[in-house]
């Protein structure tokens, strides 16, 4: 069985899911587009934006088994000592290390992971998305998984262009996903083809712009209710 | 509905002939009732349930269609208490954040503390030092009796039953007092703190703590006697609103919800944190014992039951707790690196998650809160369906939910 998302990812080339592309450590996590993939095309592009910080040593004591199976991964870009302050952090990065798939395989790698034996996550915990950057090319997609028969959980993520986002739903695998899909779809504008009622759910249904994007600007006026 | 006054001609086609069209056409209605059935036109009516109902819990807004006195469809309607908590997340500093947890489920405050702090400390690194990390569990457990106790109260109260809820403030007023003495507030508390908590106990704190859990065991039997094997409670709550594991688990119900339909996953138990693979406890679950696994009694009986285990683990956490600090020292402009992580703990409804993501500045490109109400309120309309319009309230009540926290 599968538990850490290396062993996840592992698994999953094993039997061979299309559309994952590998594991993306917790700083590269935080980051737009880690790998290059939607940057716009000048020269030839580096397939990862690797840039090592000298000092930064692998973490020796990660918090959780998931933080472990990170520490081969190469050290946080924009660590404490990048920034010279005096962070309680040793050496970074922290946190879980994501998933990271193609958008277009979503659905099918959801499924896989719902239904192989070795994998088991029978539950779709949240699916959210972000807006990294204003000006970055991609908003991000999170998904978070629980297996409760193999104990474990991954994060997954898939970036989709600015320009169309469009994503397939995970409700047919997930009923889990309705109401978060519409969230997500409302705050980011997200678009979850074959979402069976792709409403408005905290939002008003007139409501206008996506609030949780980074250029997101705040109405002065709303039916008459002065927003400032 | 009565059989004086005019009847309108029945309508000639439809009219059955033999006996077998006849129970196609009267369904499941008693055979006294239709002869007088098949020649009145029924409607579905629209019931609108709130956002001002008693036993919304708040402002949540059903649409209920009902067929009679059958309900064939509900709709909720959420974002009337929609304060912008991710966006607030994503605005001010990491620590300013921490007193907007405790509005989204305001009726166990510590405990969403407790889910941002831990989600910040793993992105940063932060370790807890031990008595901190008891202290933490301690607030934990009492702040999910305390809420437990409003949900038994308040449940009663949806049902009918008046005096239960009297006997359950009596109990969690000597909780706040508690807390009141910890951090000066009764509700909102912004205790537990990044890096560990606010300040250390008062003196004798304990002392009086355990005292209270005294008094509480012996109140806990009343309970029981009040409402939880009240005959016409159990009739109310038994058979109603079934929720079978496998479809709590499609749909991401957890806590209560999920262990009421005796799936045995507790976050506490099984992804420990805190002092919890340190303390002796049993995961209660529902066993169907009054009538069918998953009904509204089982996910009831799980939040009583588990008030129980909360006062056993709270024993032994007064045992054992160690003197030292009880925070880490974390800088007050706290800086976290850029990293990305989840982190769900048990809150008193489910599984409470807070997804951090920082650019490695002094604040979050993204705070993403999983409120279990959310979730667990989203099986709402396949729970309803067929349903007497009587036992909606049931069935909402069984969900326990918060709006605060749906809506965030």
């Amino acid at each position: 069985m599968a538990k850490t998302a290396a062993e996840v990812v592992e698994r999953l080339r094993a039997i061979g899911t299309p559309g994952v592309i590998g594991l993306l450590d917790p700083a590269q996590a935080a980051e737009p587009d880690p790998l290059g993939r939607h940057a716009p095309a000048k020269a030839v592009a580096p397939p990862a934006v690797e840039k090592p910080t000298a000092g930064a040593k692998p973490d020796a004591e990660a918090k959780t088994p998931e933080a472990e199976s990170s520490a081969e991964e190469k050290p946080s870009e924009k660590g404490p000592s990048a920034e010279g302050t005096k962070a309680p952090a040793k050496a970074g990065p922290f946190g879980d290390p994501h998933l990271y798939v193609e958008p277009a395989h979503v659905a099918a790698v959801l499924q896989t992971l719902r239904d192989d034996a070795e994998l088991r996550f029978e539950m779709l915990i949240d699916v959210t998305g972000i807006d990294y950057k204003k000006d970055a090319p991609v908003l991000g997609v999170i998904y978070q998984l629980l297996s409760l028969s193999h104990r474990a959980r991954v994060t997954l993520r898939a970036d989709v262009p600015k320009v169309d986002p469009a994503i397939d739903t995970a409700f047919p695998v997930y009923p889990a996903a309705d109401w978060h899909e519409r969230e997500a779809a409302e705050m980011f504008g997200l678009v979850f083809r074959g979402h069976p009622d792709p409403r408005n759910i905290l939002l008003a249904d007139d409501w206008v712009g996506h609030p949780l994007r980074k250029d997101y600007e705040f109405p002065v006026e709303y039916h008459g209710i002065s927003g400032v | 509905m009565t059989e004086t006054g005019t009847r309108p001609a029945p309508p000639p086609a439809p009219r059955p002939s033999t006996e077998e069209d006849l129970d196609r056409w009267s369904g499941e209605l008693r055979s006294g009732e239709r002869e007088f059935v098949l020649d009145v036109k029924t409607q579905d009516l629209e019931v609108n349930m709130g956002p001002q109902h008693p036993s919304t819990h708040g402002v949540l807004r059903v649409l209920l269609r009902a067929d009679g006195e059958i309900v064939t469809g509900a709709q909720p309607h959420l974002g009337y208490l929609h304060r912008c908590a991710e966006k607030i997340g994503e605005n001010v500093e990491f620590l300013q954040y921490l007193p907007y947890t405790d509005r989204y489920d305001y009726l166990s405050a510590m405990n969403n503390n407790l889910g941002y702090s831990m989600a910040v400390e793993k992105v940063a690194g932060i370790e807890i030092p031990e008595r901190g990390q008891y202290v933490r569990t301690i607030c934990a457990e009492l702040n999910r009796i305390a809420s437990h106790l409003l949900a038994f109260g308040t449940y009663g109260l949806d049902i009918g039953a008046i005096t239960p809820f009297l006997y359950a403030f009596r109990e969690r007023e000597e909780i706040l007092h508690l807390f009141e003495k910890v951090c000066g507030a009764r509700l909102t508390y912004s205790y537990i703190r990044i890096g560990g908590v606010f300040n250390d106990l008062p003196d004798g704190w304990l002392e009086e703590l355990s005292g209270f859990l005294d008094v509480f065991e012996e109140k806990w039997q009343e309970y029981n006697d009040l409402l939880s094997f009240n005959h016409i409670f159990v009739q109310r709550t038994a058979n109603v609103g079934i929720l079978p594991p496998e479809k709590a688990i499609a749909w991401g119900c957890t806590g209560p919800m999920l262990r009421g339909s005796g799936v045995g996953w507790d976050v506490r138990r099984d992804e420990p944190y805190l002092v919890y693979p340190r303390l002796d406890f049993q995961v209660c679950v529902g066993r169907g014992e009054k009538g069918t696994l998953g009904d509204c009694w089982d996910r009831y009986f799980v939040r009583v039951e588990e008030m129980r285990e909360s006062v056993k683990m709270l024993r032994q956490l007064i045992r054992d707790i160690p003197d030292g600090p009880v925070s880490a020292d974390v800088p007050r402009a706290l800086r976290v690196p850029a990293g990305a992580g989840y982190v769900g703990i048990e809150n008193p409804r489910g599984e409470l998650g807070h997804y951090v993501v920082s650019e490695g500045g002094k604040v979050a490109r993204r705070c993403r809160v999983r409120g279990p109400s959310f979730c667990n309120l989203s099986i709402l309309p396949e729970l309803m369906g067929g349903t007497m319009l009587a036992d909606a309230v049931a069935i909402i009540g069984s969900v326990d939910i918060v709006i605060g926290e749906t809506d965030r």
